[in-house]
């Protein structure tokens, strides 16, 4: 795929800079070891999953360069067609939106793409933005601005199933960000922040129903023995059956801003600190790497970037209530935050998945 | 899988696909007879194999149906309809089917031929157009062209770089080192405080107090952070913390326009955001008045003047485009002599101004001496608005309304 290259060479020079090649090129003695930038792993460029696996033709299918035609039989499904052909049945949407159909029936004729047709999401219509949203306390009755009810969080994901959403994983955000997979139309990631015992007991079981991926970030001081917050136990538990375990600091301070009786370099450890050891606790209680970062409120600046970047996260979420196009920067990424009195039209007003803002 | 298997299954594929043939190259079905020999070999028998008989009168058998004779006329179906819609590159695709399928279709082949001729030259044009904008500092007119030129081509690696590296806001700069430099000494070049050389060893790698070899190329991040619940850090005079490239994830039309969830009151440093925000997003009115308002709070800020700067050039800039020449001389007015090519622009807003104002002093002059008194006043009257110091204008238009007074009385 032509369109991979750049990105991919970006990918080198992200891994690069991660590994400590780039810098001080003309440096002449030996840099010091820098010991936070190996706290996380150094960037990898995801594995090509459009790998086919290879097929004898018979008089039910024809190869041709670009795509593969296919006559559907009995037991067929986009998946399993997505699977045979792409060698990754979660590329159903791909013949899907090709083919125009929603299922396959046997003896239907139906296109196997091979490369996508828009990697970046961009076609004359628009651009196509990834809405990311992010919830914090969940309530079987109650609810304020930061805490949903469990019948608003059910409807809304009974929503997104009934309206054709796809819910993808950070990951595959992020490598549709860096050109790396394209990702189907009405894709929308799903995130929770903090660590709330209410996340696990209401909108878990939720997630689990919908199968839905999702990612939790949170900041460590807060898991600790009490009734409302979560344990590293339930915390494991979840990442086993596939939650995204990230980090959103040590103490949830905003990293954005200098306090008042902190000078410059205090403000510098201190940042430092939030991020390091928040993501040393996250890899030593659940053995995952940590990749991503949500700010704290949403607090950022260039140094705090910089610094994430230098400890080899590979990207960073804000609350910026905005959809995410292809070139969205990978450190302000958009969220959006669904409050407890959101009815079911503001959460569809979040949901937005393509724009024409600034094309046409 | 490793590459090695990788690329053993791919070659298989190929193989098995007939990729190394051109696709307008119809494939036989399996269980078609296989090619005819061109040179039979030595061992080939001198004598047929006999052939089973078929019985006398016996028709053949009819071919079985084309499982994929449908598919063609489908996809054409298709393509037509993308073309009606406009979308070129969805079009084709569907059209490449039809050809797959028919190679010897009249249509399908002078549609992709068509389609794909169109495609790359807009897609060039508007990658063109795109880097011309980029250069002038027309960032959201730029970032227009290249979003356009990827719908054409969503493979091209040049306009994607743009949107997603050179549109992009920096956080970092990279320094290169003189003879002699520090980390301290880089430090209080760059930061205007050699305190902060902590962050040039931390962010290149180095050792406190190391020499470096001129030369070198390093990275800075750039230091804009507010107290929390005070004012704005100031950046110092030299300090190059601006970043004036920034392209902030746009909202999606179909939701709510983007705002802070936490409710943060509009400090000058909210202020500023939302202005970087609104100049990258094309609305440069807004960004002006963002600018100003930053400015009222921090009279000395570097970033919030070359906002306000950026914005009443881009505003002057769209004036002159629309021949708003009055208004446009205003907003570069507006400008810092120091900024671009401020000076050059107001001399030639001013001398388009001043032509035009003649062309309408003599357009005045002609209702004059026709005596179409108020045709004369209103022409002069435009001639004053675009040049309020125009020699005769003035004291001619005084005349002509003394005079369409004097015929209005009697």
């Amino acid at each position: 795929m032509n369109g991979r290259s750049a990105f991919s060479r970006l990918g080198t020079v992200a891994v690069l800079l991660l590994a400590g090649c780039v810098g001080p090129q003309v440096q002449p003695s030996p840099a010091p070891p820098v010991p936070e930038a190996q706290t996380l792993p150094p960037r990898v460029p995801a594995a090509p999953r459009i790998s086919p696996a290879p097929v004898a033709p018979s008089a039910t299918e024809r190869f041709f360069p670009d795509f593969v035609a296919v006559i559907a039989k009995p037991g067929d499904t986009l998946s399993s067609l997505a699977a045979r052909y792409l060698n990754d049945p979660s590329l159903d949407w791909r013949i899907a939106e090709f083919n125009g159909i929603s299922v396959v029936k046997p003896g239907q004729g139906v296109i196997v793409p091979l490369k996508p047709l828009a990697p970046g999401g961009v076609t004359p219509e628009g651009y196509q933005t990834v809405p990311v949203l992010v919830y914090h306390k969940f309530s079987k009755r109650t609810s304020d601005r930061m805490t949903v009810r469990e019948d608003a969080f059910e409807e809304q994901m009974a929503f997104l199933k009934r309206n054709g959403y796809r819910v993808i994983t950070l990951d595959d955000l992020f490598a549709f960000l860096d050109g790396k997979r394209p990702i189907p139309s009405k894709s929308v990631v799903i995130t929770f922040d903090d660590g709330w015992r209410s996340m696990y007991e209401i909108a878990y079981p939720i997630l689990r129903k919908y199968g839905y991926p999702a990612t939790l970030f949170v900041y460590t001081d807060l898991i600790r023995p009490s009734a409302s917050t979560l344990d590293w136990d339930k915390i494991r538990e979840m990442a086993r059956n596939g939650m995204d375990i990230q980090c959103h600091t040590k103490t949830h301070r905003s990293l954005g801003k200098i306090e008042a009786d902190e000078s410059f370099q205090e403000y510098f450890e201190a940042i430092r600190a939030e991020l390091v050891e928040s993501a040393r606790i996250i890899k030593r209680q659940t053995n995952k790497d940590v990749k991503y970062l949500a700010y704290p409120f949403g607090d950022t600046n260039s140094l705090v970037i910089a610094m994430a970047g230098r400890l080899g996260f590979q990207g960073a979420v804000t609350v910026v209530r905005a959809g995410n196009p292809f070139f969205a920067d990978d450190f302000r990424v958009g969220r959006a935050m669904i409050y407890g009195n959101f009815d079911l039209k503001d959460f569809q007003n979040n949901l937005g998945w393509i724009t024409d803002e600034g094309m046409k | 899988m490793p590459l090695s298997a990788r690329w053993t299954s791919v070659a298989l594929l190929l193989l098995l696909s007939g990729c190394a043939v051109p696709a307008t190259v119809r494939r036989e079905p399996p269980g078609s007879k296989p090619p005819l020999q061109e040179s039979p070999t030595p061992e080939a028998p001198v004598v047929a194999k006999p052939v089973p008989e078929r019985p006398l009168g016996a028709t053949p058998a009819p071919p079985p149906p084309d499982p994929f004779s449908s598919l063609p006329g489908r996809f054409r179906e298709k393509a037509l309809s993308e073309e009606r819609q406009s979308d070129a590159r969805a079009a084709l695709a569907y059209w490449r089917v039809v050809l797959a399928f028919l190679p010897e279709d009249p249509e399908a082949a002078g549609r992709v031929a068509a389609l794909e001729r169109e495609i790359r030259l807009q897609a060039m044009e508007h990658l063109r157009k795109g880097k011309e904008q980029y250069r002038e500092g027309r960032y959201a007119d730029a970032r227009k062209e290249f979003l356009v030129a990827l719908a054409y081509d969503p493979f091209l690696e040049e306009a994607a770089d743009y949107l997603k590296h050179e549109l992009a806001r920096q956080d970092v700069r990279t320094y290169v080192t003189k003879e002699g430099d520090t980390p301290a000494s880089v430090a209080r070049e760059f930061y205007n405080d050699p305190g902060k050389d902590f962050l040039v060893a931390y962010f290149n790698g180095l050792g406190a107090g190391a020499p470096l070899r001129p030369g070198t190329q390093l990275t800075l991040p750039l230091l804009d952070i507010p107290v929390a619940g005070g004012p704005r850090v100031p950046p110092s005079a030299n300090s190059p913390v601006l970043s004036l490239a920034p392209t902030p994830a746009p909202s999606t039309s179909r939701g709510p326009s983007p705002k802070s969830p936490l409710g943060r009151s509009t400090s000058p440093d909210d202020a500023l955001d939302k202005a970087r925000a609104s100049l990258h997003a094309g609305e440069y009115q807004k960004a002006a008045a963002l600018a100003e308002q930053a400015l009222d709070k921090l009279p000395a800020s570097r970033e919030a003047k070359e906002l306000r700067n950026a914005a009443y050039y881009q505003l002057g800039t769209d004036y002159l485009r629309k021949q708003e020449y009055p208004e446009a001389l205003r907003m570069f007015q507006k400008v810092e002599a120091s900024y671009k090519d401020q000076k050059e622009m107001v001399a030639r807003v001013e001398s388009r101004l001043q032509k035009e104002a003649e062309s309408h002093y003599a357009a005045g002059a002609k209702r004059f001496l026709a005596e179409d008194l108020e045709g004369a006043v209103k022409e002069w009257e435009i001639t004053l608005k675009l040049d309020p110091a125009h020699p005769k204008a003035r004291k001619d238009l005084e005349r002509a309304r003394r005079m369409l007074e004097q015929v209005k009385a009697m």
